[in-house]
């Protein structure tokens, strides 16, 4: 089975004092898989990541990455890349130098530090210095970073922040164009559309804890779809509702189209109920909800995963 | 090892941090070999943690570096902030967290980082000692100290002596502000807690709690050993209570890293 998972976490905790930051966090993320990591502030994904690369030990519960235990970070770290939080360079040092510094530590080749800097748009600023970048091309040079020595494994933490639409776009690319050529990519966010256009799968947490984990398509559908159903007649949205209950789903009546909190495969058991009762449906879809309702409504009600 | 070595002098080489290293270690240098020189007198008395030298020291054969070694102390307060503010600055900044993600063998990291500042003090103590040399032969004469034994035979080795001791001191000053970095994981906190320990708060323990123990105090077996041994710690001790000193420091450094959680 670790063979085919880049990363596999069970029952992982992690306790600073009193607080518990990250609380029984069990997922799994499939090798090639580009998945999403998305939670609220504090809610335990920094945490995640760094007990992952072996920066801070759990105070219980076990993950391998790559196959190996987080308790051995030298059997694997030479084939993850990773951005943690903001992107920490020496200030003093040009972008090259602070990637030269990190390629000796690796014992890779000095060339390849102008190939990374190609490959995030750094080419004609690596001789600048760190603190005189602006926070979009800091980004740049994280990913650099985290790109040197070809990994396996990304783990990317809010990449895309400070980046202009330009930057999201090409960084959406190299995030597509490194899943393909089989690399695993776990990219924390807060920028919900880019996880939804960017991600195959996603793990969900709240206060440390895991809400939701598995492919994105499966999570809008099972908690974020919506039925729409637009009787002929609006005096009939009344009726329609009523069926809705007695199946034991909610609805809301937004204009003349009733909006049904109800998996797609019941569309067609609605259509004909409302036959039944006479009345005729002159539209019945199925709407996506976005992943930052769907996000929304499972941090509220904190639902099961 | 050779790699967190090699990687960590990638960093050293900053323009401002070469700049001002060099400039504290050659600063202090040639000021107290200046005045070393100039307030010498027959009885060298010793005034707080610089040493007064002598005119029969100065005329000797390794007087042409005895500056240096009148200015360890100095010298080795200057070490202590280089390795804390190299230590504590990678918590600071959180590049620490980038060092770890690519070599988390931590012990690696800390024995190549270690390393690589003792070379550059190595290098710094022998810019510096050029410079006390330069100033040695311009002032001697305002002295009236011969200088012809500085340029025969045993002047070389003598220097050499004395170039080697203040170095040995010195990375014992650098292991304990790496140390002191590592616990406060601040360049102000360690270095405020190194001076005021090793400046003030030993030689007050000393005058007062501590005076029969000034034998086995680190800033005075530091400044014994930088010295070839004086009157109250011979050269041997002094060399054998400072290694100890030494691994200790770095032991305690080395576990706290090791055991650490990094969240910088």
């Amino acid at each position: 089975m670790s063979d085919v998972l880049a990363i596999s976490v069970h029952g992982l905790t992690k306790s600073f004092g009193d607080r518990v930051a990250v609380e029984d966090l069990s997922f799994d993320l499939a090798r090639g898989s580009v998945t999403g990591f998305v939670g609220a502030n504090g809610a335990g994904k920094s945490t995640t990541i760094r007990m992952l690369l072996g920066l801070i030990r759990p105070s219980a519960g076990t993950a391998n990455v790559l196959g190996h235990s987080i308790g051995d970070p030298a059997a694997y770290l030479s084939r993850v890349g990773a951005l943690v939080e903001a992107p920490a360079f020496y200030p003093q040092l040009s972008g090259y130098r602070n990637l030269l510094a990190l390629t000796r530590l690796a014992g890779l080749h000095a060339a390849r530090v102008d190939e990374v800097l190609a490959v995030v748009g750094l080419a004609d600023r690596g001789t600048d210095r760190y603190k005189d970048y602006s926070l979009g091309m800091k980004q740049r040079l994280g990913i650099a970073a985290a790109l040197l020595h070809d990994p396996e494994l990304l783990i990317l933490d809010e990449p895309t922040n400070g980046l202009d639409p330009a930057g999201i776009v090409e960084i959406r690319g190299l995030l597509r164009e490194l899943s393909d050529h089989g690399t695993s990519v776990l990219v924390s966010s807060h920028n919900l559309s880019e996880i939804q256009a960017v991600c195959h799968g996603i793990v969900l947490i709240q206060h440390g804890r895991l809400l939701w984990s598995g492919p994105i398509d499966e999570l809008l559908a099972s908690h974020g779809a919506t039925l729409v159903a637009a009787p002929e007649h609006t005096t009939d949205l009344a009726g329609l509702s009523e069926l809705v209950i007695a199946a034991g789903y909610t609805s809301s009546v937004r204009g003349d189209r009733l909006e049904i909190r109800a998996p797609g495969s019941w569309a067609g058991e609605l259509n004909r109920q409302a036959m039944s009762a006479g009345i005729t449906l002159r539209e019945l879809a199925m709407r996506d909800a976005s992943l930052e309702q769907t996000f929304l409504d499972l941090t509220t009600t904190g639902a099961p995963t | 090892m050779i790699a967190a070595f090699r990687s960590e002098w990638v960093k050293l080489t900053r323009r401002n941090f070469v700049a001002g290293s060099l400039a504290a270690l050659v600063g202090f240098s040639v000021a107290i070999t200046a005045v070393s020189i100039l307030r010498a007198n027959d009885t060298g008395e010793r005034h707080g943690p610089m040493s007064k030298l002598t005119l029969a020291k100065l005329a000797a054969p390794n007087g042409w570096l005895a500056g240096l070694g009148a200015a360890s102390t100095f010298l080795g307060l200057v070490t202590l902030a280089i390795f804390a503010s190299n230590v504590a600055g990678e918590f600071t900044t959180g590049t620490i967290r980038s060092v770890l993600t690519v070599e988390p063998r931590r012990l690696k990291v800390l024995a190549g980082k270690t390393a690589a500042l003792v070379s550059f003090l190595a290098a710094g103590l022998a810019v510096a000692s050029v410079a006390v040399t330069a100033v040695a032969f311009v002032l001697a004469g305002r002295q009236g100290i011969d200088t012809s034994p500085w340029t025969g035979s045993g002047a070389l080795t003598g220097g050499l002596a004395i170039y080697l001791n203040v170095f040995l001191a010195c990375i014992a000053w650098g292991v304990f502000g790496a140390m002191l970095a590592m616990f406060t994981k601040s360049s102000a906190i360690a270095i405020a807690a190194g001076v005021g320990y090793f400046l003030l708060a030993e030689q007050l323990l000393l005058n007062s709690l501590w005076s029969s123990t000034e034998q086995w105090a680190p800033a005075s077996a530091m400044s014994a050993l930088a010295e070839g041994g004086n009157a109250t710690i011979s050269f041997g001790a002094a060399l054998g209570l400072v290694a100890a000193y030494t691994v200790g420091a770095y032991t305690l450094a080395a576990v706290t890293f090791t055991r650490r959680d990094i969240t910088a």
